[in-house]
């Protein structure tokens, strides 16, 4: 066998173990969001009849419609003001010559090693003593500034690959600071910056702890904290907490399913300006 | 104080660590809830019933229909108090009660859960001892010790009374009845020795004696029951309320963990028992496997349903015949905020929980009421499980579990222990070693 033929055999294989890997336990999530609610599950089982009434019984003991709603508030507030000033960061840290900008950057990506449960109990105190808890500002501020490390790191990685020779053209034609950032660098940004949204976007709608946390009133918090709902102190409705996790992950799936095109046109682009 | 030692793995860290930081925030100026508390708590206490329109919001993780139908059959009684309830799973609420009640927004009244003492030395928690003496609780609600706590909420039993039960529930014996008459076993048996024959009968007829699953440490509720039949009281209150210097590694400890490992080593409990959660074993039970099940209350509505007219119930015998009847149980617990406008109507709900009217209701979502005369004629095992409550009320036998008050971090070591124990890694008396580390650790 050639190592073309074994490449011939190989990649098919991978490809498949992996789509299984991925798509057998969502199968089996939608097979239970089937079930009649309240059936004790274990596994993949063939659902006993189609029970969609699910879908509207979690819907309505979970409330999800203000629970979506905030969640989507609260998406709306942190990605654009995430996205820009991460952007704004890793332009300043990656072509200017910041003061302190090496260890300013090493104190950021410190961020990223820390994990949310350590600083969620003091994060409470101090937005208590602010008045910001139970408020969607309150949580949208807390989530940006959760977010910053990842998307530095991320903006600034993006444009130290820009070529220097760009940027120095740009400036000896008379571009600014800014008109190089906005009409030089942003044009062919677009790939970097659309995934890094779409990355704010899903951990924003999946964020769980800080929306428990810093919102009080069970009405006010996310869409995961309607999951929950049906977890009781004896008993879990796998039936319902299915149908109900497929509500969640939905606008999930559009809106990277949506992107998932612009992705792919984005670098096509800029692979072909290049 | 929950039935079953809640699952602890996920919990215990926030628990903890919302815990100390809250006691660490509250001398400092970040909380500017702390000074008013003691207005609250100096208010003159009366039994009247504020008129008026007075809305109460109410915090919990009970998904039964007893606190929603409590709260019902309350403002039935006073339709000018309307209830604003706060539903949050279990585990979502474990995580974020602490910080819910130290908010300026704290609901008034909330479910209590272990870790909630740690909010007592903050005084964010209504002492309603006052409004217990006005309306004569001590008198009308068994178990109240479980939600008495000292001045640093470290030790249960002691000190001021912060709550009632809405409901509570207790340990028995289930048995399947088409296999007891089968095997021709005698049941109730009247001491502890019986029962445990009763188990070798079992066995030698090929049977699983005694159903338990101990993956999630679900051997807790026999070790539990068997310390409560074997210690006494004030010993085994000592221990799980966390009193200084308490120990469960005397003689009568140690005959009781012997017990349990003996029940396991002669084959009388489920093969494989570290490998089955606690629920798939009521589910295994329910279904017709095995004989006897030492489990809480709140697996009658499953029992029942699997096997109907077969399924049975009774008391955890003593050691002598006649002797007390003692087990072990736990409860729905409210308390009140200190940050609560409304105290005296939040107590007047507290008092609505020993009524008549509440009685039904507590019953019918599978709890026992603290009126335990009262509760609703029910045949079959609801019935025997009515009686099972009235024998333990009558002989106030009810006792706290040992992991939910001694340490925070019990409910972890006790699962770990156990599963030494029954995987025969570790003997009784290092099994019971560890255990009083743990105590000694946090009580040094």
């Amino acid at each position: 066998m050639t190592v073309r033929q074994r490449r011939d055999v190989a990649a098919p294989v991978v490809l498949t173990v992996f789509v299984a890997a991925v798509l057998v336990p969502f199968l089996s999530l939608l097979l239970a969001s089937l079930q009649p609610a309240g059936t004790p599950l274990t596994g993949l089982a063939r659902p006993d009849g189609i029970h969609l009434e699910n879908f509207v019984h979690a819907w309505s003991a979970a409330g999800f419609g203000p629970l979506l709603r905030s969640s989507a508030v609260i998406a709306l507030a942190v990605v654009p003001a995430a996205v820009v000033c991460a952007t704004l960061a890793g332009y300043a840290l990656a072509t200017m010559d910041v003061p302190g900008g090496g260890k300013l950057y090493g104190y950021l990506l410190l961020g990223l090693s820390i994990p949310t449960e350590v600083t969620v109990i003091p994060l409470y105190y101090d937005l208590r003593a602010l008045g910001l808890t139970n408020t969607v500002p309150g949580l949208a501020l807390a989530e940006i500034a959760a977010f910053m490390p990842f998307g530095v790191f991320w903006m600034r990685a993006h444009f130290a690959t820009v070529p220097r020779s760009l940027i120095e053209a740009a400036r000896l034609d008379g571009a600014s600071s800014w008109t190089t950032l906005w009409r030089v660098l942003m044009p062919s940004s677009r790939p970097a910056v659309t995934t890094l949204g779409v990355l704010y976007f899903v951990w924003s709608w999946n964020q769980f702890l800080l929306p428990l946390i810093l919102i009080q009133d069970p009405a006010k918090r996310t869409a995961p904290a309607g999951l929950g709902f049906f977890t009781g102190q004896y008993n879990v409705d796998v039936p319902l907490l299915a149908a109900a996790t497929l509500i969640v992950i939905a606008p999930v799936v559009l809106v990277y399913l949506f992107f998932q095109r612009h992705f792919i046109n984005g670098v096509l682009s800029g692979a072909l300006k290049g | 104080m929950s039935h079953v030692p809640a699952p602890p793995s996920r919990r215990s860290f926030l628990a903890a660590a919302a815990g100390s930081s809250l006691l660490v925030a509250c001398g400092s100026s970040l909380t500017p809830g702390a000074e008013s508390t003691d207005a609250a708590s100096a208010s003159p206490v009366s039994t009247a019933v504020p008129t008026g329109k007075i809305t109460l919001v109410v915090a919990d993780a009970d998904d039964t229909t007893m606190t929603p139908g409590l709260l019902a059959a309350f403002r039935e009684k006073y339709p000018n108090v309307t209830f604003k309830r706060q539903y949050t799973g279990w585990d979502d609420y474990l995580k974020s009660i602490n910080t819910t009640m130290s908010a300026d927004s704290a609901p008034d009244i909330a479910q209590f859960v272990s870790g909630m003492n740690n909010l007592v030395k903050g005084r964010l928690l209504l002492d309603v001892g006052g409004y217990g003496k006005a309306y004569g609780w001590s008198r009308r609600f068994p178990g109240l010790d479980q939600i008495t706590f000292s001045a640093d909420g470290r030790t249960a039993g002691t000190g001021a009374l912060y709550g009632v039960p809405g409901g509570l529930s207790f340990e028995g014996v289930y048995c399947n009845k088409a296999k007891v008459r089968k095997l021709g076993l005698a049941v109730p048996p009247a001491t502890l020795a019986e029962l445990e024959a009763l188990f070798a009968k079992a066995k030698a007829a090929g049977e699983t004696a005694l159903v338990a699953g101990n993956l999630d440490g679900g051997l807790n509720h026999p070790f539990n029951v068997l310390l409560s039949v074997h210690l006494k009281p004030e010993d085994r209150e000592a221990w799980a309320f966390g009193r200084k210097g308490a120990k469960i590694t005397g003689p009568e400890a140690v005959t009781a963990a012997t017990t349990l490992k003996r029940w396991v080593d002669q084959g009388y409990v489920t093969p494989k028992v570290n490998g089955t959660s606690d629920n798939d074993a009521t589910a295994a039970f329910a279904r017709g496997e095995g004989v006897f099940r030492i489990s809480g209350n709140w697996a009658a509505a499953a029992v029942d349903k699997g096997l109907g007219e077969d399924a049975g119930l009774f008391n955890m015998p003593p050691i002598t015949k006649g002797g007390p009847l003692r087990t072990t149980g736990a409860g729905v617990y409210y308390c009140v905020s200190s940050k609560s406008k409304n105290a005296a109507a939040a107590a007047a709900f507290l008092d609505f929980c020993a009524t008549r009217q509440a009685s039904a209701v507590t019953a019918k979502a599978g709890f026992m009421a603290p009126d335990a005369g009262a509760m609703p004629q029910q045949s079959g095992l609801l019935g025997d499980v009515r009686t099972g409550w009235q024998g333990i009320v009558k002989d106030s036998g009810l006792q706290p579990f040992i992991q939910n008050a001694s340490t925070p971090t019990m409910p972890d070591t006790l699962t770990t222990q156990l599963q030494l124990l029954a995987g025969g890694k570790a003997g009784v008396e290092k099994f019971l070693a560890a255990l009083q580390a743990d105590f000694d650790q946090f009580h040094s």
